[in-house]
């Protein structure tokens, strides 16, 4: 059975063979075969499987399987709050703080992609790094990076600045 | 116009603001809502997924993501964005927490986080469940009890803090009396256990002690020793940031914690001119270079988070009560007056006695 091979196939209709064990990082493909076994017994185990990730791009899948094959030799720290320190590298092991260090764009996909394919340990991670982002940055420097747009009421604005003002 | 993103389970936020649905989604979002791509970028995150990220920011960042928008203002408003966590992980190091607080952090985190901090920092007064000890329950403040150098030898010899023990402890029950608080962790039925002191204490809150300014109740405890008034303990935070209380006379020091061990000084004999060090700071001091000590300073002043090298209450330098200060009270402890005058009119009244002293 390790050798066993799972297809996921990506958005594009790209399909990509993978170890089950590597693939089964994701709740979401466990999901779908324990649904199976359910309903058939042993003689599907044979069988190669496959699974449609409809929401998922090919090159953020690439990344996602990149991820759940290093997670096999080496297990991400958890990440625990509240955090010890505001740098990745401090937080998990340099490879995974290397492997989040990738555009914006692609990080959101990352977290999009690890939530729907329930893959928790990735999904940590990217919001982590995403969190890093935000941090020290001023509400106009957020608003650029993130491209969000409506700015406060007035009294919205001096509320927010007295929660500033409790917070020091 | 596109929708804001919600949760699959279209879960509303549950922030106590101003801020509704209804107006939330009326002038947001018109700049993010063009890129319809495939690329899934912040404002389009739904709700769980920005509370996944947001529990990883501090206050700060917290509160600053909330001034970008009015969308992320309620988000970062409500108590899963993360303000539960901040609350239960800044109270756990906390002595004393403010009840209101804490029982607004189901309803309200950040009000919560925002009335602990502003009740910390603001209020340096006891309330009368904070000074006490229920006996039954064994519920309520241990204080911890040492004299000041200020007290003199005959005092300090006596006080097993000077001989870097535990400091002695003490409980105050509501009926006016304290007691002696022996804990010796034997897990038997017998311990916590309290005794009556070798003479009896008895405690009254007041407002305005003769030599201090008129404050609210809680903020000076008149204690009577063996039928006798000693000097009024004035009552404040803690100087080492825990939010515990302190309460303080020209000659003693009470603290709602257990103290820190004395800070011990030592005579360092190294070089031309001995000198008196801290114990603590003997280490880096005596066997190294006078280059390394320098730098071994700077880094120390440097470092953003370094902690404070040892508790401000480990010796009197951040007491504030001094013998001059309290002098009057001191003055008539000493020629042996039983009863120390209160109110705005003790003054003139000790005026009047000594003779415009």
């Amino acid at each position: 059975m390790e050798d066993a091979i799972v297809k996921l196939t990506s958005k594009e209709g790209e399909t990509f063979d993978v170890p089950r064990k590597v693939a089964m990082m994701s709740k979401l493909v466990k999901d779908t075969f324990s649904d199976d076994d359910d309903e058939d017994d042993e003689e599907d185990e044979t069988e190669v499987k496959e699974v449609p990730l409809p929401n998922v791009t090919a090159p953020v899948l690439k990344k996602v399987i990149e991820y759940c094959t290093h997670y096999q030799d080496e297990e991400m720290t958890p990440i625990q709050t509240p955090l010890k320190s505001g740098t990745l590298d401090e937080l998990v092991q340099a490879w995974y703080a290397n492997f989040v260090k990738v555009d914006r764009n692609m990080l959101f996909d990352l977290v999009a992609a690890a939530n729907f394919m329930d893959i928790k340990p990735l999904l940590d991670l990217t919001c982590l790094a995403v969190s890093i982002l935000i941090k020290g940055k001023s509400a106009q420097e957020l608003r650029q990076m993130f491209n969000i747009s409506a700015e406060l009421s007035p009294e919205e604005q001096a509320e927010a600045q007295r929660e500033n003002a409790v917070a020091e | 116009m596109t929708d804001i993103p919600r949760t699959r389970r279209g879960k509303k936020i549950e922030a106590a603001s101003s801020v509704t649905w209804s107006n939330l989604s009326d002038d947001d979002d018109d700049d993010n809502n063009n890129n319809n791509d495939s690329t899934l970028a912040l404002p389009q995150l739904p709700e769980e997924l920005f509370f996944r990220i947001s529990s990883f920011l501090d206050v700060i960042s917290l509160v600053d993501m909330g001034t970008t928008n009015r969308y992320y203002h309620a988000l970062c408003q409500s108590n899963p964005a993360g303000w539960t966590n901040l609350c239960l992980h800044l109270w756990r190091t906390k002595i004393h927490v403010a009840p209101e607080a804490r029982a607004l952090i189901q309803e309200n985190a950040l009000e919560a986080y925002r009335v602990a901090c502003a009740d910390a920092t603001q209020r340096s007064y006891v309330t009368k469940h904070e000074f006490c000890y229920n006996p039954d329950t064994h519920q309520g403040t241990v204080w911890s009890f040492r004299f000041k150098e200020s007290a003199g030898a005959d005092w300090t010899s006596v006080d097993p803090w000077y001989r870097g023990l535990p400091c002695r402890q003490m409980v105050f029950l509501e009926s006016g009396k304290g007691m002696q608080y022996v804990n010796d962790n034997n897990n038997d039925e017998e311990s916590p256990r309290l005794l009556d002191p070798p003479v009896p204490i008895a405690w009254r809150f007041l407002t305005r002690p003769m030599d201090l300014p008129q404050r609210p109740l809680g903020s000076y405890v008149r204690f009577t020793v063996a039928g006798r008034d000693v000097p009024t303990y004035s009552v404040r935070r803690s100087p080492n940031g825990n939010w515990g209380f302190v309460m303080e006379s020209c000659w003693g020091l009470y603290a709602s914690y257990p103290l820190p061990p004395r800070r011990k000084k030592i005579l360092r004999r190294a070089g031309e001119e001995p000198t008196w060090i801290h114990a603590d700071e003997e280490e880096s001091t005596a066997h190294s270079s006078h280059d390394h000590w320098r730098n071994k300073r700077i880094r120390t002043i440097g470092h953003p988070h370094a902690t404070l090298s040892h508790d401000p209450l480990q010796d009197d330098s951040q007491l504030l009560i001094t013998n001059e200060i309290q002098w009057r009270e001191a003055f008539l402890y000493n020629v042996g007056a039983r009863v120390l005058p209160e109110g705005d009119q003790a003054i003139d009244d000790f005026d009047r006695a000594w003779g415009g002293v």
